[in-house]
């Protein structure tokens, strides 16, 4: 019995002298050093929350900061009992616990966050970025359930489910990319599908468009500022090479072929109205026209034939503005300096210039089979001047009803859960999912009554923002306080000291950032480790500096 | 009648010519006036004497201040005025034959190859014609790097000269306002002189004509010249002279001089940007020096000090690509900051310390190589590089605790391993390493200078190494950034003659 209990306590102790060396404290700053270069370099290369997820906030150093905080402390306790020429040394070691003690204080209990402040908008919520969370929003009945996400900076398996829902996989940076898939089998007729690259002096863009009726996510057509994009198919390019004078094509859908009526000598009239009208049999039905008022067949008494195959294009009215037609690997545009309808292959690497804007066209990808989806990829981030500039968005892939799909930062998804087993619930309910960061409320309320930015004279460089806000606290009256919050003059109220960090333009209704209008931002902090690391902060210094004075005299015994 | 038409004709034509080329003459010698130099002007929110924005656009067009004497010009100014005001025929025609603007990029070259000499430059009124060209480039390229930054930085340079050339870009202090030029038509030079006088009678407490003053004098040229005179003197002399002492001081003083006068133009600490922290280390680490080597009688401290000193004026005079040296309005939260004036003070101190122990850990290094020290020289100096890190240590503690009351006074937290901050801590971490190693078998007395010299390299990378290497994005260093080149010519340097140090010892 007592031998064990011996045994332990030399052992014990053994540990004690070991993690109490010199050389374990040389061991551990080393390894202590190499992990903060590691963390710096990644911050650099890859931005701050993912070198906060790699290093900082990683178990493995929170493990070497307590072997840190270990083998301050034996190398402190294995000096006892004290001599007067250690005061310096004691100091500095006690100095390094306390503050090591007041980071954990921090770490544990304190809070660091972003509250964002819409002009006029009462809020108490304070944005914790440091944790992600996968939220289930029931909007029928209200309820809201919620899972933390994992901390790794990497993508990794979860097959979490809640009722219905399968959590298969969290990509915490995540890029989203097209990808493409096969239709199944049991659409009959393939659907193309192309990536175009648009670019000129002003802008660049890439366009997915597709003909798919698979391709939820992506459209047949697009604008891009006074140009639009018309995606049609493939068969339609033959009829706008032949334009006859008419200039109008008429398109079976059904049969995917187009004609233009001065080959099948159709002729065009005019109705009373002076409209251009066309008329032609088959297989004894009437199909009619009025090209220029709709594309549609219409019947005896003039109502668009729901069953009909065929669609007609009068061209002329797209002569006046920027229209671009595209058909897969091939383009058509009218142009006004020729006044003719022009047309040219679009091979996959191909490019060419257009006539407006001097913009250039480039076929990307381009399939016949496969229709494309957006999907997420994990990627390693990358961070330019302060921002992610790749991989910014957190992705989940989910699964409901046997399909599969993608819940990000940036789109949230709407889907219908199953009808309720017992049939009370027929519909099913509609479920909001979305990735958000995790929040607190203040025990107060803010709003934000005037944002100022005042400028360096002649330029539009910021030289002091400045917060006006109203500080409403409903548990002591409803007084509201005027609180003035500049750079370095931040609001202390109940323990929460809030800062002014940045800014944001706000957005008028067409999404275009407002001139000379923001709104604010406003760091949180409540920090209980403080006084303890200050406290800490100061023994280090100042026993730093008293060792060294004692030891003025004394030559170091080793280096002589 | 027609004779007459005839001479009514010539004399029209002769008079308007005359009156032409008086004009022409008229602007030229009133670019050359020295007063015009004086005259304020109001850019990136500051107001400055114009020779001094004068040299910083030339700077930014030219990459050198003295671009103007391959002009027969006098001075910068004359350059910009010229520019702005000159006859069109006068100023295009050195667009096309006498302004370059240097291609570093090997895709940049390519891009416009078909347009510049072969010289790997490009005439500006080339860049102008070009400058869409070089946009839609711009706007293909997907990947951030240092081809994307130079198309954006020719594209500045496209634009900056065009604003001059609208008269868009000079502001002129006029009826108590700033203006450009433009508004002035048409321009009255008096008006233009007078300005200085008028500005500084609405602003006395503006020391703005300071600047000039400042930037004429070159005093950190002079110091470069007194301090290579002290260490000749001080290094080849074997008894203590006086006239090293003196240049020493001298030289102090001249950097306490110019650093006083840029604290009065700038209104605030001289220690907010890179130059000015290179100059603030240089002139601490030898008042740091002076101290050290009076009390502790030893001139070898001022030595290593002047050293020091010297290869940080070498950096303030030479690497104007790196180290620029024109003041600017601090962002909001660098401004009234007493903490930060402390923090990056003692943090600068601190670095001036171990910079003290670098040149002589390297002194001894090689001494060892060589053969040439005996046991007691060794431990001499070991004792010497250790006073340095005694200072260094408690000074970059104190540094680094101040960077976090700072943190914590301006964000609301004492440390979110902010790169620049765990560097801070990395240094003061590695000099622990050598300090805690001492005292085990790990680190002999041979090895602790070897270290001492390597673990300067923490410092440099701190200092330099986080804002040109890590915050510019790894993915981007390259031409531009003179940074990194610095940094890692630093690195090597340090690294043969650590090794070759190393393996003569070791043959030994």
């Amino acid at each position: 019995m007592m031998s064990i209990k011996k045994k332990i306590a030399s052992l014990l102790h053994s540990f004690e002298k070991t993690l109490g060396s010199l050389k374990a404290a040389v061991v551990i700053i080393t390894l202590f050093i190499i992990s903060l270069i590691i963390g710096t370099f990644a911050e650099s290369l890859y931005g701050t929350e993912f070198a906060s997820k790699l290093i900082y906030r990683s178990v493995p150093f929170m493990l070497l900061q307590l072997l840190l905080f270990l083998s301050i402390y034996f190398a402190a306790a294995l000096r006892l009992p004290y001599k007067k020429r250690l005061l310096g040394f004691y100091l500095t070691h006690l100095g390094l616990i306390t503050l090591l003690a007041g980071s954990f204080i921090t770490y544990k209990a304190g809070i660091d966050g972003q509250t964002i402040l819409h002009p006029n908008q009462l809020t108490a919520e304070v944005e914790l970025t440091d944790k992600a969370k996968f939220v289930i929003q029931n909007e029928t009945q209200g309820e809201k359930v919620s899972m933390y996400l994992p901390s790794s900076p990497f993508s990794s398996k979860v097959n979490v489910s809640h009722k219905d829902i399968l959590v298969k996989k969290y990509i915490p940076f995540g890029e989203r990319v097209v990808e493409w898939k096969k239709a199944d089998s049991h659409l009959t007729s393939s659907f193309p599908s192309t990536t175009y690259f648009l670019v000129n002096a002003f802008t660049s863009q890439e366009i997915t468009l597709s003909a798919s009726p698979l391709a939820q996510e992506f459209e047949s057509s697009a604008t891009l500022g006074p140009l639009t994009l018309h995606y049609l198919p493939t068969e339609l390019y033959s009829c706008f090479a032949n334009l006859g004078p008419s200039k109008i094509l008429v398109y079976n859908a059904k049969e995917k072929i187009c004609f233009i009526p001065e080959e099948r000598k159709i002729e065009i009239k005019q109705t009373e109205g002076g409209k251009k009208f066309l008329a032609f049999k088959e297989n004894n039905v009437i199909h009619a026209f009025i090209p220029e008022v709709r594309p549609f067949d219409l019947d005896e008494n003039l109502q668009p034939r729901a069953d009909s195959p065929y669609k007609v294009f009068d061209l002329k009215i797209f002569e006046s503005s920027p229209n671009l037609f595209l058909f897969g690997e091939s383009l058509s545009y009218f142009s006004q300096e020729e006044d003719k309808w022009k047309t040219h292959e679009l091979k996959r690497g191909q490019s060419r210039e257009l006539p407006w804007m001097k913009m250039t066209i480039e076929t990307i990808t381009h399939h016949q089979d496969l229709y494309p989806a957006h999907g997420y990829v994990s990627v390693l981030p990358i961070f330019k001047n302060n921002e992610i500039v790749k991989g910014g968005e957190k992705a989940i892939l989910v699964e409901m009803k046997g399909q599969e799909f993608w819940v990000s930062s940036r789109f949230p998804q709407k889907v219908k859960t199953y009808p309720d087993k017992q049939g009370l619930q027929r519909e099913g309910q509609e479920l909001r999912l979305s990735i958000e960061n995790d929040s607190l409320q203040l025990p107060f309320s803010l709003v934000l009554k005037e944002f100022i930015m005042k400028k360096d004279p002649g330029t539009n460089n910021p030289a002091s923002f400045e917060s006006f806000v109203n500080v409403i606290d409903s548990r002591k009256s409803s007084k509201k306080e005027l609180a003035h919050i500049y750079m370095n003059n931040p609001l202390k109220k109940d323990d929460f000291t809030l800062y002014q960090a940045s800014y944001f333009p706000l957005q008028d209704e067409r999404g275009n950032p407002k001139e000379d209008e923001y709104g604010s931002v406003l760091t949180v902090n409540y920090d209980p480790g403080r006084p303890i690391k200050y406290a800490g902060s100061l023994l280090i210094v100042f026993g730093a500096a008293l060792h060294f004075w004692i030891n003025r005299k004394k030559k170091e015994k080793v280096l002589l | 009648m027609n004779k007459l038409n005839h001479f009514f004709y010539w004399s029209l034509t002769i008079f308007i010519s005359f009156n032409f080329s008086l004009r022409a003459n008229n602007i030229t010698s009133f670019c050359q006036l020295e007063d015009l130099q004086k005259t304020p002007t109001l850019q990136d929110g500051r107001v400055k004497p114009l020779e001094s924005y004068a040299r910083d656009v030339e700077k930014f067009l030219f990459e050198k201040k003295s671009y103007h004497l391959k002009l027969d010009l006098h001075s910068s100014t004359e350059f910009y005025c010229l520019l702005s005001l000159a006859p069109q025929e006068k100023t295009l025609s050195w667009l096309k034959k006498d302004l370059w603007v240097n291609l570093h990029h090997e895709k940049t070259r390519d891009l416009l190859k078909n347009t510049h000499d072969g010289k790997n430059a490009l005439s500006y009124f080339q860049l102008q014609i070009q400058a869409d060209q070089i946009r839609s480039a711009l706007m293909r390229e997907r990947e951030e790097g240092s081809y994307k930054k130079e198309l954006q930085n020719l594209l500045s340079k496209a634009n900056l000269i065009q604003t001059i050339l609208a008269k868009e870009n000079w502001m002129v202090f006029h009826e108590g306002d700033f203006k450009n030029i433009s508004e002035l038509d048409p321009l009255n030079q008096e008006d233009l002189i007078a300005s200085t006088q008028i500005y500084q009678d609405k602003n006395p407490d503006d020391f703005y004509l300071l600047e000039l003053t400042y930037i004429k004098l070159n005093l950190y040229s002079w110091a470069l010249l007194l301090t290579l005179m002290a260490i000749l003197t001080l290094a080849f002399s074997r008894r203590e002279n006086y006239l090293g002492w003196s240049l020493s001081i001298l030289t102090l003083t001249l950097q306490i001089t110019a650093t006083t006068m840029r604290i009065l133009i700038s209104n605030r600490a001289p220690i907010t940007n890179m130059y000015e922290t290179v100059m603030f280390s240089g002139m601490g680490c030898l008042l740091l020096v002076t101290f050290i080597a009076f009390f502790k009688k030893d001139r070898r401290f001022l030595l290593a000090g002047l050293v020091y000193n010297f290869s940080t004026l070498l950096m303030i005079r030479f690497a104007n690509n790196m180290l620029s040296s024109s003041i600017k309005p601090l962002v909001p939260v660098l401004r009234d900051n007493f903490w930060l004036s402390t923090h990056v003070t003692t943090v600068i101190l601190s670095y001036s310390a171990f910079a003290m122990s670098w040149p002589l850990a390297n002194w001894v290094i090689i001494r060892l190589a060589q053969g040439k020290l005996t046991k007691d020289q060794l431990a001499d100096y070991n004792g010497l590089l250790y006073t340095s890190l005694k200072w260094g240590t408690v000074l970059l503690s104190a540094g680094v605790i101040l960077g976090g009351v700072w943190a914590d006074y301006s964000w609301g937290r004492f440390w979110g391993w902010d790169p620049k901050e765990t560097w801070s801590l990395i240094v003061l971490l590695c000099y622990m390493v050598i300090l805690h190693g001492k005292s085990t078998q790990w680190i002999t007395k041979r090895a602790f200078p070897f270290l001492v010299a390597f673990a300067f390299l923490s410092v440099i990378f701190a200092w330099f190494g986080v804002n040109y290497i890590l915050a510019s994005g790894l993915h981007s260093y390259g031409f531009s950034e003179g940074g990194a080149i610095f940094i890692l010519s630093i690195f090597m340097v340090q690294i043969i003659i650590g090794l070759w140090c190393y393996w003569q010892t070791k043959k030994r």
